[in-house]
């Protein structure tokens, strides 16, 4: 039988564990929305984490990288300040895409919307 | 060099290699531009510490790579519970037919050296043994498990078609094949590795000359159940035939056992002058404890027969008449 101390130190590493799984589903909409304006790798983590969404290091490239196998990005080699940059720019196929998970996001969000606020109104 | 130098060093190395500069020039503009904006905030060099901080945000050089790789696995997660109740079992017959012949030996007056040291280093030989053969069947299985198990027939919404007898799921089929495949794997090896099936007396002794005759018929009767396994999970219609197949197999199995009972011995010495009278007697106890085991094995098959073929009856009776 799980006691009340033991459930308290497991409610830490739960919460964390449910909340990166629940940042992971939206981080593939947040970083093609904000690629909507050309970044590279390192302004874009900027732009997300001033957003208030910020990103693990080793997690943004590897996301950018398979965002662009799949064809909903493009990448080029340009220099700025003295060094060469990889900048990433929503492709067209990409931007229909980000236009239909932000609609599908619309449509989860009210849905859990309304389900919260009858949770609420249970719970009152 | 510097640390961050080494730091990329140590990444490219577990990179996926036609990629690997891209992703370190990527990383290494990634990785100084955060030292600059660290500079400028700190307003002097970073220092050995302050790299070390800021590379540990990375985190570790493999597991940076890993995230580059695509995931893959050798058993999935829809197999792995079934591989590893089989690995279990398996496993645990090998040590309890070691254990067994340990007992014997020890009984019989061997060396306790010679009895006990097989067991010792079973871990390291037929432990591995077997976990390597069971693991590349289910491995394989594992790789058209799609097929095999008719996930895609599933999500398409075609479902195998019902008949009268009780359906066997298809990873139970997959377990039973593996199970199968394992043990004529076994026993195709036993002829260049005695010791698989007589353990540490196969210096002493040797399968009598029934064998000859009897191994090839029981590994063509395994081979026969393989295939009929594999049948009924590429055609589950077939699944109302295992019945009759099974009764025939239990008659297959009642007349090996016969004949290996009317067989006198089963093991023999190989140098009875050179045998000490330990490893004599030992073979006396395989000998005798292999006949109770056969006259066990016979009763069981002649009451499963029975069984089969008393349904076998019952269904012929219950059918509907057109």
């Amino acid at each position: 039988m799980v006691t009340t101390a033991d459930s308290r130190n497991r409610d830490p590493q739960v919460f964390e564990n449910l909340r990166l799984e629940l940042r992971r589903g939206c981080l593939v909409l947040a970083v093609l929305a904000a690629s909507g304006t050309e970044h590279y790798g390192y302004t874009l983590r900027k732009a997300l984490a001033n957003r208030g969404l910020p990103v693990d290091e080793g997690t943004l490239y590897p996301l950018l990288r398979r965002l662009e196998t799949q064809g909903l990005l493009a990448s080029e080699w340009r220099e700025e300040d003295k060094r060469q940059k990889r900048f990433y720019r929503l492709s067209p196929a990409g931007r229909l895409i980000a236009d239909q998970l932000t609609a599908e996001w619309t449509r989860l969000n009210a849905s859990l919307t309304a389900i919260l606020e009858d949770a609420c109104h249970d719970a009152d | 060099m510097t640390l961050i130098d080494r730091y990329l060093n140590a990444v490219r190395g577990f990179l996926p290699p036609s990629e690997a500069d891209d992703i370190i020039r990527e990383l290494e503009d990634d990785i100084r531009s955060h030292a600059a904006d660290l500079e400028e905030e700190l307003g002097r060099p970073l220092t050995a510490a302050d790299e070390e901080a800021l590379l540990a945000r990375f985190g570790n050089p493999v597991r940076l790579a890993a995230r580059y790789r695509p995931q893959r696995h050798l058993i999935g997660s829809a197999m792995f519970p079934f591989y590893a109740m089989v690995l279990k079992v398996s496993l645990g017959v090998a040590l309890l037919v070691h254990v067994v012949i340990a007992g014997v030996t020890l009984a019989a007056g061997g060396a306790a050296g010679a009895a006990l040291a097989p067991l010792f280093i079973f871990p390291f030989t037929i432990a591995v043994t077997v976990f390597g053969w069971v693991t590349i069947v289910f491995a394989l299985l594992d790789l058209n498990l799609d097929q095999l198990a008719g996930v895609s027939a599933w999500k398409d919404g075609t479902l195998p078609r019902p008949f009268a007898e009780t359906v066997q799921s298809r990873v139970s089929l997959l377990c039973e094949i593996a199970a199968t495949t394992v043990a004529l794997l076994w026993w195709l090896a036993i002829p260049h590795a005695p010791f698989l099936i007589l353990g540490p007396t196969a210096h002493s002794l040797q399968p009598g000359p029934v064998w000859t005759e009897v191994y090839p018929a029981i590994a063509f009767l395994m081979i026969a159940t393989l295939a009929g396994l594999w049948a009924v999970l590429l055609h589950p219609s077939w699944n109302r035939y295992r019945p009759a197949a099974g009764a025939l197999g239990n008659l297959a199995g009642l007349v090996i056992a016969f004949v290996l009972l009317q067989a006198y011995p089963l093991v023999t010495l190989i140098d009875p002058a050179a045998t000490s009278p330990a490893m004599a007697d030992a073979a006396r106890m395989l000998n005798g404890g292999a006949r109770v085991g056969l006259g066990v094995f016979a009763a069981f098959s002649a009451w499963e027969l029975g069984v089969r073929l008393l349904r076998l009856g019952q269904r012929r009776v219950a059918l509907p008449r057109p």
